[in-house]
């Protein structure tokens, strides 16, 4: 028996389409940035990384205040139970045609090691990135001030935790083709509805 | 009548109507006043034939009564100023890695602000010796003679073919007036042995330079003179000496009469917000404007020496000095003189990048050096990334290699210019004796035996602004070879990365990709396997 229930909410799907955007072109400016490639131009590769870090600063904020308003913060708790069923099925299980352990619903939209992933992305790698992309920007203030004196570490770890959510944006997008069918899951992050 | 009435009226009116417009110039503004309140053709003490230039100078002082100790005071008369103790200057005891020392070549002192120095004797206290009229000639009559140490021409003199008629001084006197462009390049611009030579942004195109060369003295639009930024009071005049800072840049915005014969900077007129762009605008804290609007140097139609190598001077051709020329971005200038050794030239050349705080360090010839450390540097530019006063700032650095004595480990200073048995490199061609006569002539010991060495000389590029579209683009600091390559001291986006991170990011995002792959193959060949698995089975 399979049933059609809405897993996405609208602000989700929202904040899921314009946050890819934006770190796409924060991706490709930051590299244009980084020195690998030459494509807007360095002035204009920087105000795009600016506004696209910013618009995505704010967007953060609407999302972190839909979570916790919404009590959407509890899909991040972090479980053990199926942990173990999870890992593996993508070790094993899939190889076999067994069919994933986690049953989708609204309230648990995760699988438990999807799940972890989030909380440590959603919680630690986008604010992370977030606050040190201020810290650049507003660089020459804090140095006028006399709180930060050189750039250097704040450099490292925005390049690190850039290449740490790119990677992730990797397995993110071939995890999408674990669905029912191969585009089930990219078709329920645009209608929302996910046939669980 | 009526006609005549006609008439009276229409006259009357001319009149009143050429009164008006000859006070009012065709645009209708006023008639500019003279820049000066007195006619110096006006005054008997000049209307006089002056056969010797010192007279004029006392002509001057009767009315100028304190111009003479005024200038006695300043840089452009002492040719050097106390630096921690020491005097320091191109008169005593600094050098360069042009001809190394002026004292002793009284072909030198020809662009010294005074008649007659020659050697040690030369009064510095007497008054009739300043030279007014090198400054405030307005004829472009008033040459200053290399074998007279400073005096103008008073006889008609072929000098390198060229006849220079003898100067009329009562005609020069009558004419005196605020300095031109012309007076401050006669020696600005041709120090080091001819036009262009020294600097690398400050050669003889700016007499009447282009738009492009220079957006500040074109006559196109600002027409500024030198002392619109080289302000001057009582003959003192803004810029750097020795042991005097060029521009204090956290003194931003400072009035025009405060910061009279004291502090320049383009900040002081342009603040240190000037582009209304952030990004641009936060560069200021550590980069001086020069750095992105003056691109290259020698920017004009003239070459700037980059390199003097001494140590292949005295190759005589028939027991003759001789001179070979060569193309330098396509100018002719000396690749070889026997007087002088081996040269090279450039124009539009992109300066290199340092520290600086609008003071130089100077060595002098006391100063013990260390073999070892060639090129040394001799008068390098102080600071870092964390000094608040200094900023990048370009500079042409002149590559030289000059004589130095190998046992006391100083540079040597050399007698150049001089007549036969004076020991004078350009006559007799023997360094040893050369080197010795010039080491006496400064007070310094010669141990008999020398070498040449490396050395750099530093040169602050700040002349010759370009238009703003033509500033220095981003991508040419913030990349990994550009024009920042050689200036470590800080994180630069675009040029630094961390090689760790960059090994972490390759890794991660690679090895994801490898997994994916694996991943995926493996998940197809299962799938395929167990569908034909299932289709023998049914």
């Amino acid at each position: 028996m399979s049933a059609v229930v809405v897993i996405f909410k609208r602000f989700e799907r929202f904040w899921h389409w314009a946050q890819a955007a934006m770190v796409l072109l924060l991706i490709v400016t930051g590299f244009e940035l980084h020195g690998f490639f030459r494509l807007f131009g360095f002035a204009d590769a920087v105000s795009l990384h600016d506004w696209a870090g910013f618009s995505w600063a704010v967007l953060l904020v609407l999302a972190f205040t839909w979570i916790f308003t919404s009590g959407e913060w509890r899909q991040y708790l972090p479980r053990l139970e199926g942990l173990g069923a999870t890992v593996r099925f993508y070790l094993l299980g899939v190889f076999k045609g067994e069919s994933h352990p986690h049953h989708m619903t609204p309230a648990q939209k995760f699988n438990p090691l999807q799940g972890a992933g989030y909380l440590g992305i959603v919680f630690g790698l986008l604010p992370l990135q977030v606050a040190t992309g201020c810290l650049y920007f507003f660089f020459p203030e804090l140095r006028a001030a006399g709180w930060l004196q050189s750039i250097d570490w704040v450099a490292w770890l925005h390049t690190f935790n850039a290449y740490s959510l790119l990677s992730f944006l990797v397995i993110h997008l071939y995890m999408i083709t674990f669905g029912k069918r191969i585009s089930s899951h990219l078709r329920a992050m645009i209608t929302g509805k996910e046939e669980v | 009548m009526k006609i005549k009435g006609l008439l009276l009226f229409a006259s009357v009116l001319l009149l009143v109507l050429t009164n008006v417009l000859a006070n009012e110039q065709a645009d209708g503004t006023p008639k500019p006043r003279a820049a000066m309140t007195a006619d110096h053709s006006k005054f008997e003490q000049l209307d006089q034939a002056f056969d010797y230039a010192p007279d004029v100078t006392e002509a001057c002082l009767e009315c100028h009564t304190e111009a003479a100790e005024q200038v006695h005071d300043s840089f452009h008369w002492r040719w050097a100023a106390k630096v921690d103790g020491k005097m320091v200057g191109k008169g005593e005891n600094g050098f360069n890695n042009y001809c190394v020392a002026a004292r002793g070549n009284e072909s030198c002192t020809q662009c010294h602000a005074g008649y007659g120095w020659r050697n040690d004797k030369f009064d510095f206290e007497a008054e009739e010796n300043v030279d007014c009229l090198v400054c405030h000639d307005t004829t472009g009559t008033y040459k200053k003679s290399a074998a007279m140490s400073g005096h103008p021409y008073y006889e008609d003199t072929l000098i390198g073919g060229q006849l220079i008629p003898a100067v009329d001084l009562r005609r020069v006197a009558q004419n005196v007036g605020q300095p031109q462009r012309e007076n401050c390049l006669s020696c600005h611009a041709n120090g080091g042995g001819g036009n262009g030579v020294k600097h690398g942004d400050t050669d003889m195109s700016l007499v009447d330079p282009v738009h492009e060369l220079d957006v500040h003295m074109s006559s196109d639009k600002l027409n500024f003179s030198c002392q619109t930024c080289h302000k001057t009071s009582g003959h003192e005049i803004a810029g750097r000496y020795n042991g005097k800072v060029a521009f204090v840049d956290h003194q931003l915005d400072m009035g025009r009469a405060e910061r009279d014969g004291k502090n320049l900077s383009c900040e002081s007129c342009h603040g240190n917000k000037p582009h209304d762009q952030r990004q641009l605008d936060n560069h200021t804290a550590k980069v001086a404007c020069a750095s992105c609007h003056i691109p290259e140097m020698a920017r004009g139609p003239y070459l700037t020496k980059l390199s003097w190598d001494w140590s292949t001077a005295g190759q005589l051709k028939d027991g003759k000095p001789f001179s070979e020329d060569a193309l330098f971005d396509g100018v002719e200038a000396h690749r070889y003189m026997s007087k002088k050794g081996t040269f090279t030239w450039g124009k539009n050349v992109v300066p290199e990048y340092r520290w600086y705080k609008g003071e130089l360090q100077q060595k002098t010839l006391q100063d013990v050096i260390d073999p070892m450390a060639a090129p040394i540097d001799i008068n390098p530019p102080t600071g870092d990334y964390r000094d608040q006063d200094a900023r990048i700032w370009p500079f042409k650095i002149h590559r030289g290699k000059q004589p130095y004595d190998t046992e006391f480990n100083r540079i040597l200073p050399i007698k150049l210019y001089g007549k036969k048995s004076s020991g004078a490199f350009w006559t007799e061609f023997d360094w040893q004796r050369a080197l010795q006569v010039g080491a006496d002539n400064n007070h310094v010991e010669f141990s008999g035996s020398y070498g040449f060495i490396e050395t750099n000389g530093y040169w602050p590029i700040k002349h010759m602004v370009a238009p703003g579209e033509q500033a220095v683009d981003c991508i040419e600091c913030h990349q990994q070879q550009g024009r920042l390559a050689g200036l470590n001291d800080f994180y630069l986006l675009g040029r630094d990365s961390h090689s760790l991170v960059d090994a972490f990011g390759a890794l991660a995002i690679f090895g994801g990709l490898f997994g994916v792959a694996g991943h995926s193959g493996y998940r197809y060949l299962s799938a395929r396997r167990r569908a034909v698995n299932n289709a023998k089975t049914s």
